[in-house]
């Protein structure tokens, strides 16, 4: 598939209807989601043929774009059920197979070496303090092979020395800077929309 | 829900110890057909837990994979891929759309509706 394509077909999906500010709820666009999950696959075959979990899948767009890649199995995983509700009519509207599990990734505990990536567009922790931390330690607890993850750029060496010291990461590389683009979505956002620096990284854990 | 993800599901109640695997009691069942990846399913069948998916696949109302996990040799060979096919089936085209998963410790439901199992915990749980 190509990247227009996919991109294409991503644009498509349903957005959070309702977004709920206590959990950083913010669609990933289908331009990064897109790019994210084309690079993981193209320069790393990272997606293709292997069973992949989507932390904090929202409304699914990273789990669609896995699905779209040709993912042997996808799994999103999300606190909130309006979310997955979403997700579950988005994955039937591109007739693909998604496997969609309600639970605290944080508080997660999953057996054996069964997943080989994860992707996330985890919260940032502008509303809980360290959720951004928390995702990234629960991913690299779970992936076996790769961890693909967005954060925001101000948060550059922070990230990698926690990665590297203290998640068990063999190696942790910013992949490239994206804009994110943040429409309005809440109340309190004064400006119409608002772009973000994040990086876009691949965790690989060390063996375990 | 498909039983590649519940193969990876385990209870995770504030000191429980053997909450893997969860028990399955299904109240429906469905089965989509997906591409069969031979590949994929050989690369897998090292990392599931055989017994834990034969007992999970008869909650499901599939009966047919030997009890006793087999022989890499039998996996591996390519001329017959009848087993393979048993294993497809069941980890990739079985769904439980509605029911529960049952800690084996302690007896708690995590309910399972319009295949999705929901895990939170309650309060005094975590």
């Amino acid at each position: 598939m190509k990247l227009k394509q996919l991109e294409g077909l991503l644009g498509d999906l349903q957005q959070f209807s309702n977004p709920k500010v206590e959990l950083e709820q913010y669609p990933t666009g289908p331009h990064i989601a897109s790019r994210m999950l084309f690079t993981a696959e193209n320069s790393y075959g990272d997606i293709t043929d292997k069973v992949v979990a989507d932390f904090g899948c929202g409304c699914g767009t990273l789990s669609a774009a896995a699905a779209l890649l040709d993912a042997a199995c996808v799994i999103g995983f999300d606190i909130d059920p309006q979310s997955l509700e979403t997700a579950t009519l988005n994955a039937e509207e591109l007739e693909v197979e998604i496997d969609f599990v309600q639970c605290d990734v944080t508080k997660l505990e999953l057996k054996g070496q069964v997943v080989g990536t994860v992707v996330m567009n985890p919260p940032f922790g502008t509303r809980k303090k360290g959720a951004d931390m928390e995702f990234l330690s629960a991913a690299m607890k779970v992936a076996s092979q790769a961890v693909y993850s967005l954060h925001k750029t101000s948060t550059r060496e922070h990230i990698k020395r926690a990665a590297l010291r203290d998640f068990n990461a063999k190696s942790a590389e910013v992949i490239c800077e994206l804009r994110y683009d943040l429409p309005k979505l809440y109340k309190f956002h004064k400006r119409k929309e608002v772009d973000i620096a994040v990086d876009l990284w691949r965790f690989e854990p060390r063996q375990n | 829900m498909r039983l590649m993800t519940h193969n990876m599901l385990s209870c995770n109640i504030k000191g429980v110890t053997n909450g893997f695997p969860l028990k399955i009691e299904a109240e429906k069942v469905i089965e989509k057909e997906v591409d069969f990846n031979p590949d994929f399913l050989r690369h897998m069948f090292a990392k599931i837990e055989w017994k834990d998916l034969v007992e999970a696949a008869r909650s499901l109302g599939y009966a047919e994979l030997p009890e006793d996990s087999p022989d890499a040799t039998v996996i591996e060979s390519a001329a017959d891929e009848s087993l393979l096919k048993k294993l497809h089936h069941a980890l990739l085209e079985l769904h439980l759309e509605e029911g529960a998963l049952v800690c084996p410790e302690t007896g708690r439901k995590f309910p399972v509706n319009k295949g999705i199992p929901n895990m939170l915990l309650h309060e005094d749980e975590a």
